[in-house]
């Protein structure tokens, strides 16, 4: 039998926790760890643990999105891009002078690059 | 031209620029190492595709897994670390192709490596394409002269023909495939020489030995060199066919020589085993037989109505103590339309090239002689098949009759003139020639020791006063007058 990934014990474990609370929950997660003894996980605990935000995230309909801009963004700026995303977006905000200008924005594995610096470099190439 | 119309054309170029925001996809490296990455993220990552690591290093995602992709490295990984991120470029692996690679020497990026001038490609072709389907192809009927006698007389090879050159280490299988390669001088086929994981001393040697024939005019090299990473040894020869069917799409006729696919194979094991792709017999990957087969089906020769063109494939395969069943060879005998077997002892006794007639074969190179010379090679066969039945005898020459007597001394003097030094292309109408004053007892009165001399003074002597009769037969033509010319022509000469 193929080893279970972290991101399958990831899903195993949001699929059992969903709906529990108070005591179930507290044996769930006590069974879900003797588990994860068992099948000598425990190694791997920080990454089931993120891949199980990453999934409950996206679960909810939460989109995760990281804007690198040269200087701090106001409020509103930053709302006028979440809304484009989506009703619940959770934004990092990266400074990076090395962009130039503009803004770059980091979805799950895309880039939407809209920075001065490939803009500029853009340029270039379809001059020279 | 003043500041102000560079200023106008700037403005102009600027203003024609379009700002697009650039939407890349990326993923992660989880691990790299061996020339080998294992990559998350990159969900619509497509088989086959390039892909950009930092530094301008290109990989080649191969495996598609549910969490993580496995890709090959092309070229340096050391600056290569976990975490960096890799773009996809929605580009299948090519190459470039085109004019512009003849006489050059290129690795199987297409990138020139011998130092000369840069210069664009304007045609890009993927290295991995479907040969061309049944109806597109015809037989076999133009030969493809190797200049080699034994080759060109019993195993002849023909224009889209695969005919796998075999044999142990340091048999003299490079050197068939050059002299083809220097033999098709004048006779407008292309020439692309794949070096798989070859020294690189041998690859300038053969470099340089093509260019004094002249035969660098005609020829592409690609090298993937013995420290290039697998991956290019892998990717070799199906670029060097890429660059092959460019020019046969142009209606050209291509030589291929893939120097060698054991080592590809190798290599492909490595790459496999790296993948962590389960290992079947020898430890190579399940389909290593269709790492081959789809190699050399691109060779073909195609009809008129698609095209035409062809590429021939001389593929060549090195055995290990001479053991042909081993897992590779018989794949690639398979696969191919023939084969040509040198075996070491054979050129350790002085038989060079030490090809060993009774094994080697050509399925489909007979339609593609000429008529004069498949006149001469049949009478041969057949000599040569009862020298070797008879050759254990041969010791015992006192005791035998004039008949087996009269054979033996026939079959080892079609032996010594079936000799050939190295470089040395021989005119398919000298070959005729030489074959049949032999056959037809003209040279009964030459021990078999002297061949060599009479030989080279029997080519002279052709070419400086019959070179009418040497062109009818090149023509192709052979009737009763041209037989009688040539006897005359022979009587002549031995007077």
């Amino acid at each position: 039998m193929a080893k279970n990934t972290p991101k399958q014990y990831a899903i195993a474990l949001h699929q059992i926790v969903a709906g529990l609370s108070g005591k179930s929950l507290d044996e769930a997660l006590k069974q879900f760890v003797i588990l994860l003894a068992r099948d000598h996980k425990l190694k791997q605990a920080d990454t089931i643990i993120s891949e199980f935000v990453r999934y409950s995230k996206k679960a909810e309909g939460i989109a995760e999105i990281e804007i690198t801009t040269v200087g701090d963004l106001d409020e509103k700026t930053i709302n006028k891009i979440k809304s484009s995303f989506g009703d619940k977006v959770e934004a990092t905000i990266k400074v990076d002078p090395n962009i130039l200008g503009g803004i770059k924005i980091k979805t799950e594995d895309r880039i939407l690059d809209a920075s001065l610096k490939t803009q500029l470099l853009k340029l270039k190439e379809s001059i020279i | 031209m003043s500041t102000n119309s560079i200023v106008e054309e700037l403005k102009k170029n600027i203003s024609a620029f379009e700002k697009t925001v650039e939407v890349e996809e990326v993923g992660l490296v989880m691990e790299v190492g061996d020339g080998i990455a294992r990559l998350s993220g990159l969900s619509k990552c497509q088989a086959n595709e390039m892909l950009e690591f930092p530094g301008g290093t290109f990989g080649v995602a191969l495996n598609l897994e549910e969490e993580s992709v496995g890709a090959v490295l092309l070229g340096e990984f050391k600056h290569i670390k976990e975490g960096d991120s890799v773009k996809r470029t929605g580009r299948i692996l090519s190459v470039p192709v085109g004019e512009q690679l003849i006489g050059r020497v290129v690795n199987p990026l297409g990138q020139f490596i011998d130092g000369g001038a840069e210069v664009k490609a304007k045609q890009f072709y993927p290295i991995e394409k479907i040969a061309p389907g049944v109806m597109s192809r015809q037989p076999v009927s133009q030969p493809l002269l190797t200049g080699i006698k034994a080759i060109d007389a019993m195993i002849p090879v023909g224009r889209g023909q695969r005919e796998l050159i075999i044999g142990d280490r340091q048999t003299g299988k490079t050197a068939i495939a050059i002299d083809a390669i220097i033999n098709q001088k004048g006779q407008d086929v292309i020439c692309v020489y794949v070096a798989i994981g070859q020294k690189e001393s041998k690859v300038a040697r053969i470099v340089a030995k093509l260019k004094e024939a002249g035969a660098m005019d005609y020829t592409i090299v690609v090298v993937a060199g013995a420290s290039a990473p697998a991956s290019l040894s892998y990717i070799a020869p199906y670029s060097g066919v890429s660059m092959a069917e460019y020019f046969m799409d142009q209606g050209k006729d291509v030589l291929v020589v893939y120097d060698d696919l054991s080592k590809q194979a190798w290599a492909y094991r490595e790459i496999s085993l790296l993948l962590r792709r389960p290992p079947g017999r020898e430890a190579y990957p399940g389909d290593v037989f269709y790492l081959h087969s789809r190699l050399l089906e691109r060779a073909c020769r195609r009809s008129k109505e698609a095209g035409g063109g062809s590429i021939t494939a001389l593929p060549i395969i090195e055995t290990q103590a001479s053991d042909v069943t081993a897992y590779i060879p018989t794949n690639v005998i398979s696969i191919t339309d023939g084969q040509i077997f040198l075996e070491t002892d054979l050129f350790f006794r002085g038989i060079r090239p030490a090809l060993n007639v009774g094994i080697s074969v050509s399925r489909v190179g007979g339609a593609a002689q000429t008529k004069p010379m498949k006149k001469v090679a049949g009478k041969l066969k057949l000599a040569m098949a009862q020298f070797r039945e008879m050759e254990a005898f041969a010791q015992f020459s006192s005791d035998l009759d004039p008949e087996t007597k009269k054979q033996i001394e026939l079959g080892q003097r079609l032996v010594e003139i079936l000799k050939q030094p190295q470089f040395k292309p021989l005119a398919v109408a000298n070959q005729v020639a030489i074959i049949y004053a032999v056959q037809n007892g003209f040279a009964n009165h030459i021990a078999p020791k002297e061949m060599v001399g009479y030989e080279a003074k029997f080519h002279e002597f052709m070419n400086k006063s019959k070179s009418a009769l040497l062109e009818k037969i090149t023509q192709g033509t052979w009737d009763e007058t041209v037989e009688k010319e040539l006897k005359e022509a022979i009587g002549e000469f031995n007077k």
